[in-house]
């Protein structure tokens, strides 16, 4: 969920990330309940596929029709950087940013509350800023923790908010295990006032 | 053998997809428990005095209880021995531990979902809140246990702990409960729909 | 929003009747309105919030009400009073979306093979033949004729895959009725139908029924069939964006396996039917 935009994420066989909105423009079927079969993404209601570009590639109760240009899922810019998917905002002109080192995904993690900020969620977390990437991701340090930790939030407004976190490819099975449980202990400090 | 069964049960689904994955011949009784409420009547409290479904018929004897037919069949039926894993105590904890934590789940996601599809009376935001607090649990857990290089719930191999915490935590969303905030649970459906001779159950989103 | 005049003078089912056994003011909702039902000796009456007695009727196995004083009267299926037919109620099961999304779903062939695979259609036969739509401007309904699919398990009672021949039958904007071939009986038609409860505009209670000759299955083996293949159709009605049904042809594409959806569309804009509709303005 991107600034209110129900987004559908999907790799195909040639390793592309996508992301579109998530709604089939046939009958308005979620497309994140479709299935991959090599670079297309097939909708789960009438098996309409689409190619990685977000044209109409077939419609299976027509097998003869070639699919109307006009018949696209729409596209938002995404990308993979620091083990973590990156997503435009519609408005985004921005590259996304390009991380360096060698970093293998650790955790995503569902808090009721968004941070106010970095700065917050560092202090949360008990973390020191080593370098601001954008406004909601950071590489920092934890005391006692080995190795650098890539840090960002995406604020859902009503829904919460996810956590993402990246150790370094050569962090121990320990570390990587510590920052694990750093990012569910988050969730007691941004906790819902009404917590459910 | 023979399955006292009701097609939409999340709790007759795991005995189902426990004797599909143990290759066990069968057969099943369908039970009308919507809108008949069959399981309330006479003829079944004979049965089952619960009032519940699943029950198993084998050898002249009834067994009730999801969780406990599932023990009954691994322990019975399975020449591996690793789906209840009787010959490593720690491992066998862990899985007994699960089972309990299933129950929960029935009493929070499944009932949610019994408010939302079959129309039952009964407090749905609780239901589902309870069943968002377990979630969290098991995302974190089945998160750890992939960064220690496992893939289920209690090791390296799935366990009666995976079919029976399976359904009501894919079958979530009928109950309004959305598996959005967790990805670790995710990863996990897709892992449990592509173990062999698994079968679908209407409601369940296979995430691939 | 108020209903509209075309929703709001409908008979609609709330319920079987055994749901209704002993009721003291059973709560019901219609159309975003509270009502109650009470079962006075055998006698079931419905009441709004205010205390105001609505008009009942008993039909097709259901209790039917309507808010309006002088609703039209509610469509006939002669089909109910032939011998040797079962019916089997369903139950209602809720669904979060405009129940016009129902009747259009169940219109739908093309998604028999990916929905209903290996049931009501296999991936190998995907495809959608031309089919008859048509008005029956007296009664005011709409029908869909001509209709084929093959079909590996068309009903309970069907052995191996079959060309099933359907007639769709849609005689009020909350019911539609399927009539299909019968894999036991030539020259008749077997009956599954939804009467729609709408509760909300993006919220319905879906009662559906079948009506067939069938020698071979128990009631619970037709109820299992039945409610299963609802399932599967629920997890997509709960998917589509937006709940309510748009009637701007922009939003949606159709193509020519949809002519009855098209049908249905249209016939829902002649009556100026609003309750339940997605605007288009509301799509950004």
């Amino acid at each position: 969920m991107i600034a209110d935009n129900d987004i559908a994420l999907w790799r195909g066989e040639d390793g592309q990330i996508r992301a579109w909105e998530n709604r089939c423009p046939h009958r308005g079927m979620r497309l994140s309940y479709g299935i991959v079969r090599g670079n297309t993404l097939t909708c789960l209601y009438h098996g309409w596929s689409y190619d990685g570009a977000g044209a109409c590639a077939g419609i299976p109760a027509h097998p003869d029709l070639t699919p109307p240009k006009t018949i696209r899922a729409k596209a938002y810019r995404a990308a993979d950087s620091g083990g973590f998917i990156w997503v435009a905002n519609p408005g985004e002109t921005t590259a996304a940013p390009s991380i360096d080192g060698d970093w293998v995904p650790n955790r995503s993690v569902h808090i009721d509350q968004a941070p106010a900020s970095l700065n917050e969620l560092a202090d949360g977390m008990g973390a020191g800023l080593m370098s601001k990437i954008t406004d909601h991701a950071a590489i920092v340090r934890v005391p006692g923790v080995e190795g650098e930790i890539l840090l960002a939030f995406l604020d859902m407004k009503e829904h919460g908010a996810m956590i993402h976190t990246s150790v370094p490819a050569s962090a121990s099975e320990d570390a990587a295990i510590a920052v694990s449980k750093l990012s569910t202990r988050l969730r007691q400090v941004f906790k819902a006032s009404s917590a459910a | 053998m023979k399955l006292f069964d009701y097609v939409l049960s999340g709790n007759c689904y795991k005995i189902r997809l426990l004797l599909d994955f143990l290759e066990l011949s069968h057969e099943k009784q369908a039970v009308d428990f919507f809108p008949g409420r069959e399981h309330k009547s006479d003829a079944f409290l004979q049965i089952n005095p619960l009032g519940q479904i699943p029950v198993l018929e084998d050898d002249g004897a009834y067994i009730r209880d999801a969780q406990a037919i599932l023990v009954y069949l691994a322990s019975r039926y399975d020449p591996t021995g690793t789906w209840w894993p009787v010959n490593d105590p720690s491992e066998l904890g862990r899985v007994a531990q699960w089972l309990a934590f299933a129950d929960s789940i029935t009493s929070t996601a499944s009932a949610a979902r019994l408010h939302d599809v079959l129309g039952y009376d009964l407090d749905v935001a609780q239901a589902r809140a309870g069943a968002h607090k377990l979630f969290r649990i098991l995302d974190d857990h089945l998160a750890n246990q992939e960064l220690q290089g496992f893939n289920w719930i209690a090791g390296s191999n799935p366990t009666v702990a995976d079919v029976a915490c399976f359904p009501y935590v894919a079958l979530a969303g009928d109950g309004g409960i959305e598996l959005f905030y967790y990805p670790a649970i995710q990863r996990w459906i897709r892992r449990f729909v592509n173990l062999p001779r698994f079968k679908l159950m209407p409601g369940i989103n296979i995430f691939n | 929003m108020t209903p509209d005049t075309f929703t709001r003078s409908q008979w609609y089912a709330i319920g079987r009747l055994p749901d209704f056994e002993g009721a003291e003011a059973k709560p019901v909702r219609l159309l975003s309105q509270d009502l109650t039902v009470s079962d006075a000796a055998g006698v079931l009456s419905v009441n709004d919030a205010d205390g105001r007695s609505l008009l009942t009727q008993i039909r097709y196995g259901h209790l039917w009400t309507t808010l309006s004083d002088t609703p039209r009267p509610l469509y006939d299926m002669p089909e109910f009073d032939e011998p040797d037919r079962r019916l089997v109620t369903v139950g209602g099961v809720g669904v979060r979306c405009s129940g016009l999304r129902c009747v259009e779903n169940f219109l739908d062939m093309a998604h028999f093979p990916f929905v209903h695979t290996d049931i009501l259609g296999v991936e190998e036969h995907p495809s959608v033949e031309s089919y008859d739509v048509s008005m029956d401007a007296e009664k005011d309904e709409i029908w869909a004729t001509k209709c084929k699919f093959f079909q590996p398990m068309a009903s309970a009672a069907a052995s191996g895959g079959q060309m099933t021949e359907y007639k769709y039958r849609v005689p009020h904007p909350y019911s539609t009725i399927l009539y299909k071939t019968c894999p036991i009986r030539e020259d008749v038609w077997d009956l599954v139908g939804l009467f729609i409860q709408p509760v909300e505009e993006d919220e319905c209670i879906v009662h559906s029924f079948i009506l067939v000759f069938d020698e071979e299955n128990t009631d619970t083996g037709l109820l299992h069939f039945q409610q299963n293949i609802f399932l599967q159709d629920r997890m997509i009605l709960e998917n589509q964006v937006p709940r309510k049904l748009p009637l701007d042809p922009r939003w949606e594409l159709p193509t020519r396996a949809d002519a009855s959806s098209i049908a249905y569309r249209r016939w829902l804009k002649a009556n100026e039917l609003q309750w339940g509709v997605a605007l288009f303005n509301e799509a950004a």
